[in-house]
C-alpha cells in the first residue's frame, strides 16, 4: 500500500487521476483531505493528475519497494531576493532581518 | 507563520510562494517602521523585490584648524558618506560657516550601532586634509566628530632663468591651480 500526499492551501478538494504507463485511468476521484492510499505495482511508472482551487498539478512518478510515501505540493515554491538599502543614502544594509507575514 | 529573511549586504534569499505579504524590518540602528514598502505581492514572473529602510541620527564632522571645538572653523570643506572599501554613497555635504557639515539620517544604537564610514574629499583649498576612510559608531541620536584641517606648510618655491645656471628671476608671479 502506498500512500499518496498533497501539500496545498486551505482545504480545497482534489480532484485526482491516476494513469499507469499504459494510459489507464487507475484512480479517478475527488477527495477532501489530502490523502490517499494506494495499491500501486512496484518498478512501475504512474502519471499523476491532480486540481484544487485553479491549481493543476502532473507528475510522473516511479513506484519502487522503498518508497512508501509520495510527497506532492501544490505550492509554488521559488527562491526571492531581497534587497535592503538605505533610504537617504542608498547604502546596503549591513545586517538585519526582513520578517515577512503571509496575509 | 512568518518568514524570516536574514540580510547580509543589503540582500537575502528566501523560498516563498506567491501572496501576500506585510513586511516587517528588524535592522539595529535604523527605525524599523520606515520599511518600505510594507506590504508586497510577490507575484510569477519577479523573484527580486527591494525595500528601503531609514535612520534617524545626525552625525555633525566639525572642522577647524586645530581640530578642537574651539578652533578656527574651515569653510567649504567636502564629505560623503562610503563603505569600507571607500565607494561613496549619497550627495555630498559641505561644512557652513561653523565648520559643520551635518550628516542627516544616520544609524544609532546604544549597545550595536553599525559602523559608519566616511571620508573627506576636499578642504578650502588652503588647509590640509586627510581623504582615507574613518569611521565611526554613534551610541546616541547626535554625535560630533572634531576633525583637523591644518593650514597648508609654507613652501619655497625658487624661479630661476633657464638658460644662465642659478640667475634668480628679479620679479613675477607664479600661478598654482590645485
Amino acid at each position: 500500500m502506498k500512500e499518496i500526499i498533497f501539500k496545498l492551501i486551505g482545504y480545497n478538494p482534489i480532484y485526482i487521476k491516476i494513469l499507469d504507463n499504459n494510459h489507464n485511468t487507475i484512480y479517478n476521484e475527488k477527495i477532501y483531505n489530502n490523502r490517499i492510499k494506494l495499491c500501486l505495482e512496484k518498478n512501475k511508472a504512474y502519471t499523476l493528475i491532480a486540481t484544487s482551487n485553479n491549481r493543476i498539478l502532473k507528475r510522473v512518478f516511479l513506484v519502487d519497494d522503498k518508497t512508501n510515501k509520495f510527497i506532492f505540493s501544490f505550492y509554488n515554491y521559488r527562491k526571492i531576493t531581497f534587497l535592503l538599502r538605505d533610504y537617504f543614502y542608498n547604502l546596503p544594509i549591513k545586517r538585519g532581518k526582513l520578517i515577512l507575514w503571509q496575509k | 507563520m512568518a518568514k524570516i529573511i536574514n540580510i547580509n549586504n543589503g540582500q537575502g534569499s528566501e523560498s516563498l510562494i506567491n501572496g501576500s505579504y506585510t513586511v516587517e524590518a528588524n535592522v539595529t540602528g535604523y527605525e524599523n517602521s520606515t520599511i518600505n514598502p510594507n506590504t508586497i505581492s510577490i507575484v510569477e514572473g519577479s523573484n527580486t523585490y527591494q525595500f528601503t529602510i531609514s535612520a534617524t541620527g545626525t552625525l555633525t564632522l566639525h572642522v577647524t584648524e586645530d581640530g578642537t571645538s574651539a578652533g578656527t572653523p574651515i569653510v567649504g570643506a567636502t564629505f560623503v558618506r562610503t563603505d569600507s572599501t571607500g565607494t561613496e554613497y549619497g550627495s555630498s555635504i559641505t561644512t557652513d560657516t561653523n565648520g559643520d557639515a551635518i550628516f542627516n539620517n544616520v544609524p544609532f544604537d546604544a549597545t550595536n550601532a553599525p559602523i559608519v564610514y566616511y571620508k573627506q574629499t576636499s578642504s578650502d583649498g588652503d588647509h590640509e586634509f586627510v581623504s582615507t576612510v574613518q569611521q565611526a559608531t554613534l551610541t546616541e541620536s547626535t554625535s560630533t566628530i572634531e576633525i583637523q584641517n591644518a593650514p597648508g606648510a609654507t613652501r619655497t618655491i625658487t624661479l630661476t632663468d633657464a638658460n644662465y645656471t642659478n640667475l634668480p628671476i628679479e620679479s613675477g608671479t607664479l600661478t598654482l591651480n590645485n
